[in-house]
């Protein structure tokens, strides 16, 4: 239990949530009112943990993604600010408006059969490999990749050089860390130019063809804000998609009962609560905010010019909203978790990495009925260095 | 002045409430679900926004004749 008072700034146990169970340190902070934190780096911010708060502060045109993503400001990630995810209001919602149609739930359920159709060919793929077989490399990390490779238009041969790049840009945020993932959001850029001038001799069905015809025709985004736009597409699914994967793997692989469960009638309800209980970073996918004018969050008055951290992995497991929340249980009562944020940065992804989930989870235990893993369970680990809680290695056998 | 009717399908919502982001005055959740505020409302472009940002089209704008304005 935390000793210190609430208003003293506490340093926020980051390394404790790189654990695949949920570790005390964090629980003692579900439900509590907003309160002075350290980020990584020493900075200060307020924690927001409690479910309603988190859920009003996502929603709160005053907590800006735009302030957020000025250099000076703590950052979580090196792409955290980058296009729709660094805009607040009307900026946000002409871009957005220029995608949003592209994801709702309706065009996913299209895109449905070529994601079962990449679901197939990866284990067709993995049928071939002597066992055990790494799931990470071999399942989680290429699916969401091919998923968005396909809606992009992007060139299958091109998939190895951002499955690296997609992958350091979310090095941790220290000295090493932000060379790293610097390095590597140059490289994705400069390969996202090079595509949208070749889109622009041989446009296909493609978003990125579609978003040129609203740059070039429409005049509805500016060069730059395609290119962003176009980064953020590419990479915004591939780490999240994949370290939800690989916790998802962990949790059926170790727990017999749920995974009798995949398949049968709750299997959407299964995919939400892994959704839930599993988070994809420390403080879970929302990103920080800074409070343009004074706020009240739940009783607290946060000043203006604070940086405020919406934990989405800690609202998701507040007692007050989900009672036992470390039950992972897909008949749980309607609740929306907070997983892909909520308001106007929702991801945009919600509906595709659900489809993508439930695709793959349900794909690969068809498959391999005696899927299992190859190494003793307390061998798993996440890896460190990486913002996103991602299992270094899944060894299997079926 | 100019009279939209707004409605949302509680069978298609699933409460991500990209439209109380977009529209704080118009829609709230009640019990995970969205709602229009009033299904009566003067024209207002942030509820055609709404409508059409969101992930599951169950935000339906229409004219005070029936005609659909968004999605
Ligand atoms: C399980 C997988 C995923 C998780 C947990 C996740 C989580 C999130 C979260 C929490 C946000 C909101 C960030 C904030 O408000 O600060 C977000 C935004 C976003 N996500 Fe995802 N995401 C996932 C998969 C995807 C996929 C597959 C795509 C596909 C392109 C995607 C694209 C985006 C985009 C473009 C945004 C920015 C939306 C905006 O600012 O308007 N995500 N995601």
């Amino acid at each position: 239990m935390p000793a210190q008072p609430s208003t003293e700034p506490f340093v926020f146990p980051f390394a404790a949530a790189y654990e695949l169970r949920h570790a005390p340190e964090l629980a003692a902070l579900r439900g509590t009112p907003p309160r002075p934190m350290l980020m990584p780096d020493g900075s200060p911010a307020w924690l927001i943990s409690a479910y309603e708060d988190v859920r009003r502060a996502l929603v709160d045109p005053r907590l800006s993604r735009k302030a957020a993503s000025a250099p000076d400001v703590a950052q979580t990630a090196a792409a955290a600010g980058l296009s729709l995810l660094g805009v607040d209001a009307p900026e946000h919602t002409r871009l957005r408006r220029l995608v949003a149609t592209a994801f709702t739930q309706r065009r996913v359920e299209e895109l449905r059969p070529g994601i079962e159709r990449i679901v197939a060919g990866l284990v067709d793929g993995l049928c071939d490999l002597p066992q055990p077989v790494d799931l990470v490399e071999h399942f989680c990390r290429p699916l969401p990749i091919a998923v968005i490779c396909e809606l992009l238009g992007v060139p299958l041969a091109d998939r190895e050089d951002f499955a690296g790049w997609s992958a350091e840009v979310m090095s941790s945020m220290d000295e090493v860390g932000a060379a790293i993932a610097a390095r590597a959001y140059a490289g994705i850029e400069r390969y996202i130019r090079d595509l949208i001038a070749d889109k622009r001799e041989r446009p296909d069905g493609g978003l990125i063809s579609g978003l040129i015809v609203a740059r070039d025709q429409g005049d509805r985004l500016g060069e730059d804000e395609m290119v962003s736009l176009s980064v953020l597409l590419l990479l915004a699914g591939n780490e999240t998609t994949g370290s939800q994967f690989t916790t998802a793997f962990a949790l059926l692989l170790t727990d017999p009962g749920l995974r009798a469960r995949v398949g049968g009638a709750d299997m959407a309800g299964l995919v939400e609560e892994i959704l839930r209980v599993q988070s994809i970073s420390a403080i879970g996918g929302a990103l920080p905010r800074v409070a343009l004018a004074e706020v009240e969050i739940g009783g607290v008055t946060i000043p203006a010019g604070s940086v405020v951290v919406p934990a989405s992995a800690l609202a998701n497991m507040d007692p007050g909203a989900y009672p036992d929340p470390e039950t992972v249980d897909p008949a749980r009562p309607h609740k929306p978790h907070l997983s892909f944020g909520t308001g106007i940065h929702h991801c945009l992804g919600a509906q595709l990495a659900r489809a993508e989930l439930h695709a793959g989870i349900t794909g690969l235990f068809a498959a391999f009925p005696e899927l299992r893993l190859a190494v003793d369970a307390a061998e798993l680990a996440l890896t460190r260095g990486s913002v996103m809680r991602y299992l270094t290695a899944l060894p299997v056998r079926w | 002045m100019v009279t939209w009717l707004v409605t949302v399908d509680p069978g298609r919502c699933i409460g991500a409430a990209v439209c109380v982001g977009v529209a704080s005055e118009r829609f709230r959740l009640i019990d995970g679900r969205s709602g229009p505020v009033s299904e009566t409302i003067e024209a207002d472009e942030s509820v055609r926004d709404a409508a059409e940002m969101c992930p599951m089209e169950a935000i339906l704008v229409r004219a005070a004749d029936g005609a659909p304005i968004a999605p």
